[in-house]
């Protein structure tokens, strides 16, 4: 996939909050982050609260201007363009969000939902409208006839439908995908998981799903890039990342995950003590306070280690089991 | 086996919008015992929630038990009168919830909260409570017990708060701990750390501990025993082991199979319940997951209690005794 030009390009990336009374503390969500995601891939996040998974989310769509660092989509640098030039540029990148419930206007009609963007941006006429919606729904997986409906009278899988109809209605070159299927009973989980897949196959939707269900992760996601507050700590091809993990902290959170194979149970893991943050540890490895393969003085080294084919890691220390590299 | 400490017979819960009656869970039935965990799982409006608050009496204004009984030693939860069921809530049966903001008092600093308890039920002086909470919180894991007693709710991260809240329903020894979701809005790594918690619990106070989940991740982890829920209903219940690895309904297979994990083979697809819950189900005869049941056409929908041997039983038709999916 390398050799062609990537859909969406990070470099960089970073946000820096100020908050307290006078806006003198300082809060680094998101520290540094660089990626590229190609077109027709899946490119997944994952992390725990406050990792700034979501504030990524957010910056690639310009809804959080980065305080370091450049967004390219296609050749074009979002990041210093006025509002007025993104807003021309919006239907290029779309984003779902997790709570359908909230992101969903509940006067409109369906039908109107996902109109909206299309006339407004003059991507069709409203006499092409209709046939536009019976597609889109058609997309999704839902029955042209609630076109007609309010988004209360759906169910969360049906209505985090719509928002993707709506999304995909204005044809974008990449969508952000914060948390879509997070609060979601797992057999409709299942379906939108399914959808997405299949939307990727037939469409060649390229995208963004960030999450903290790593089994959901892995299913839909090409790639994935594994945060710990603020920094992306390793980054590879799904399988390479979760079967293979090299940081510490993707094998802490893959052993956290709780697996629902009875066999697993009482399998042998890293129980990370104490919380994410908290801690000072300025400018050396952020996991380093809760990291059971720490060495004297390795938190300094925060490279990203080349594995092959693309395997990017931190630290090396979780390899084959917590032998090292 | 011992003597259950708690048994949920034939369970009626209704709803009640002026007139209108509305039944969201009936023929409940499970037995907890000592020293074990009981996983009550299901999807969201399957009535697990609500299960568990009618054995404490906390339907709220609404919510009514109309039929069934809650048998705590022997004793009927649900014709106790209100004042007797106080010296039983927060003491022999303790609740700790999911949101766990909403369950602490905002202007009350957690260590007044953690001792109210011990001493209303306990009668202990204020001292002798507070020196029994700090205790408490040093053994849920939290590192400055005596700063986090000083402490507002908002003071603490999520997973504190949920320890705090665990050492608040565990204060007066409960016999008894519900647990409703107690880790699905803390991380993956916080959520570890408070199952290990509940697991040390069980093994040193030998309490009953009843954890609601959707997660069968969770499930698997901690349960001794399942409880498998759907449209109001028990469909299944037996050890981990069994349930887990050998399900007999339709439903518990069909949510089993629809979880992704994580050495599935990715090229596969999910498998996906068509369908979803009849919203008025409780006026279905028969099996409610019919028309969603890959059986449901060869099926007549009469569902009976299986004895599966071991303590495993389903809610299902005995004409399907070879037990398979049609579709696989």
């Amino acid at each position: 996939m390398a050799e062609s030009a990537p859909v969406i390009s990070v470099e960089q990336l970073a946000m820096t909050y100020r908050d307290g009374l006078t806006g003198r503390r300082r809060t680094r969500a998101v520290d540094g982050v660089s990626f590229q995601i190609y077109e027709g891939e899946t490119f997944g996040v994952v992390g725990e609260s406050g990792c700034g998974k979501s504030t990524l989310a957010r910056m690639l769509m310009l809804l959080e201007r980065p305080t370091e660092g450049s967004v390219t989509l296609n050749g074009q640098r979002l990041d210093t363009l006025s509002g007025r030039e993104l807003a021309a540029l919006r239907p290029k990148f779309q984003m779902v969000f997790q709570d359908s419930g909230s992101s969903l206007n509940p006067r409109k009609r369906v039908y109107d939902i996902i109109t909206e963007p299309m006339l407004y941006h003059h991507v069709c006429e409203r006499s092409e409208a209709a046939q536009r919606v019976k597609a889109l729904l058609g997309l999704v997986g839902l029955p042209e006839g609630v076109a007609d409906r309010y988004p209360h009278e759906f169910s969360g899988g049906q209505r985090q439908r719509v928002c993707l109809a709506r999304a995909l209605s204005l044809d974008p070159d990449i969508v952000i995908l914060d948390e879509p299927v997070s609060a979601l009973d797992v057999s409709v989980q299942a379906q939108i998981l399914n959808l997405l897949r299949d939307l990727k196959e037939t469409r060649r939707m390229t995208s963004l799903f960030v999450a903290h269900g790593l089994a959901a992760v892995h299913y839909v996601s090409d790639r994935i890039a594994v945060m710990y507050l603020g920094r992306i700590v390793e980054t590879g091809s799904a399988d390479d990342v979760f079967h293979r993990p090299a940081h510490p902290y993707t094998r802490a959170l893959l052993d956290a995950s709780p697996s629902a194979d009875y066999a697993e149970r009482g399998r042998k893991r890293i129980v990370l003590a104490g919380e994410a943050g908290g801690e000072d540890w300025s400018n050396g490895c952020a996991f380093c306070t809760r990291c059971p393969f720490r060495t004297e003085g390795c938190e300094r080294d925060l490279s990203m280690k080349a594995l092959g084919g693309g395997h990017f890691s931190a630290c090396t220390r979780a390899l084959n089991g917590g032998t090292g590299a | 086996m011992t003597d259950p400490i708690l048994e949920v017979r034939d369970l009626e819960i209704s709803f009640f919008s002026g007139k209108k009656r509305t039944p969201r869970t009936d023929g409940v039935r499970f037995s907890l015992y000592p020293g074990e965990i009981l996983c009550l799982v299901g999807e969201s409006g399957c009535g697990k929630s609500v299960t568990a608050l009618s054995i404490l009496g906390l339907l709220g204004d609404a919510g009514r038990i109309t039929g069934g009984e809650i048998l705590f030693d022997g004793q009927d939860l649900v014709r106790l009168p209100e004042k007797e069921l106080d010296r039983v809530r927060g003491n022999e049966i303790s609740m700790i919830f999911q949101d766990i903001m909403y369950s602490m008092n905002p202007v009350f600093r957690i260590g007044d909260q953690l001792t109210e308890g011990m001493r209303k039920h306990l009668h202990m002086a204020r001292p002798e409570a507070e020196q029994r909470a700090v205790e408490l919180l040093r053994k849920t894991g939290i590192r400055e017990p005596e700063k986090a007693m000083r402490a507002y709710p908002h003071q603490l991260s999520g997973g504190m708060r949920q320890r705090a809240m665990i050492a608040m329903a565990v204060a007066c020894r409960p016999r008894i701990l519900i647990a409703d979701e107690p880790t699905t809005a803390l991380d993956a790594t916080i959520q570890l750390q408070i199952m290990a918690l509940l697991r040390r619990l069980r093994d040193e106070e030998n309490t009953a501990v009843l954890l609601i989940t959707h997660d069968i991740g969770v499930v698997a982890e901690m349960a001794d025993r399942v409880v498998v829920m759907y449209a109001g209903q028990c469909v299944e219940d037996g050890t981990a082991e069994s349930v887990l690895t050998a399900p007999r309904h339709p439903y518990t297979r069909a949510l089993m199979r629809a979880v992704p994990t994580l050495n599935m083979d990715r090229s596969e697809r999910l498998y996906s319940i068509p369908g979803q819950v009849p919203e008025d189900y409780h006026a279905l005869s028969g099996c409610r997951f019919r028309d969603r049941c890959p059986n449901g056409q060869r099926c007549a929908g009469k569902p009976v209690w299986l004895d599966l041997g071991g303590g495993h039983r389903a809610y299902c038709a005995p004409d399907l005794a070879d037990g398979r999916d049609q579709d696989g």
